[in-house]
């Protein structure tokens, strides 16, 4: 059987984030993912843009981890935001209602300072 | 007469006479991405649209997850072509303690879980639960041409 890997890393300038995201985010994945975000908010995240380009494939366990490092992140004055997903993850995200709760970028942003 | 189980009661042992033959995958928590490529693979031979495989595999992998995630270690997939539609059955061995209608409604707009079975929901045309004492059966019905959601 396959196994799929998910990679994440993550690029900051100062209180700018981007979380690049490789592979396919599921029920065994999705706590790389949540690990990463967590650790962003422990730290004070201030705008975090999760970059979805390389992301073949997400589901519903992946989109809660999204929401709720959006809401903490929130609770701080922070922003989550995604960019570039592709057409299987637009889709969940239609699916799910969720594309009107985020804010969703075609493509990743140019942060300040970068 | 013998006391019927309430999943052999209302669940027909599948496939019937128009139906193709029926495939099989066990699976764990690790091996969902290996559902999604079973899924794939049998929307593709099922002669599924292009456009609706991608709502397939979505719908098989949310329902495959509640399976390891709150049914039991072990389950499995079966999936079967009938009459223009793709049939997507999840098995385990959990109980299922049903609400009324689960998934009949979208959950609050920010609500964190419970979205697996409102999202095999949107995308299939049907979605039936049989669930007792030896196992919970998710049964997916899906067109192999026509979009239920837009």
């Amino acid at each position: 059987m396959r196994h799929v890997e998910l990679k994440v890393s993550t690029a900051s300038q100062g209180g700018h984030a981007v979380v690049s995201v490789y592979g396919e985010v599921d029920l065994y994945t999705a706590p790389r993912l949540q690990a990463e975000l967590a650790s962003l908010v422990r730290d004070g995240a201030g705008r975090v843009v999760v970059d979805l380009s390389g992301v073949e494939f997400c589901d519903s366990t992946g989109m809660n981890v999204l929401l709720s490092a959006m809401k903490r992140l929130r609770e701080h004055g922070g922003t989550l935001e995604l960019a570039a997903p592709r057409p299987a993850v637009r889709r969940i995200l239609q699916v799910t209602g969720l594309d009107t709760v985020f804010s969703v970028h075609d493509a990743l942003p140019a942060l300040e300072g970068t | 007469m013998a006391v019927r189980h309430p999943i052999a009661e209302s669940w027909q042992p599948p496939p019937n006479d128009s139906a193709g033959p029926m495939n099989e995958m066990k699976f764990t928590a690790e091996q969902l991405p290996g559902v999604r490529r079973f899924a794939e693979e049998h929307a593709r031979r099922y002669k599924v649209d292009d456009g609706l495989i991608g709502d397939l595999v979505i719908a098989v992998n949310e329902i495959a997850t509640n399976a390891v995630r709150h049914g039991s270690d072990h389950a499995e997939l079966r999936m079967w072509a009938e009459d223009g539609r793709v049939i997507a059955e999840i098995h385990d061995s959990g109980t299922w303690y049903l609400s009324a209608a689960p998934g009949a409604t979208p959950p609050p707009p920010e609500a964190e879980g419970g979205m697996g079975i409102w999202v095999a929901r949107q995308i299939c045309s049907a979605v039936s639960i049989s669930t007792g004492d030896s196992g919970t059966v998710v049964r997916l019905e899906l067109s192999s041409t026509a979009r239920r959601y837009v």
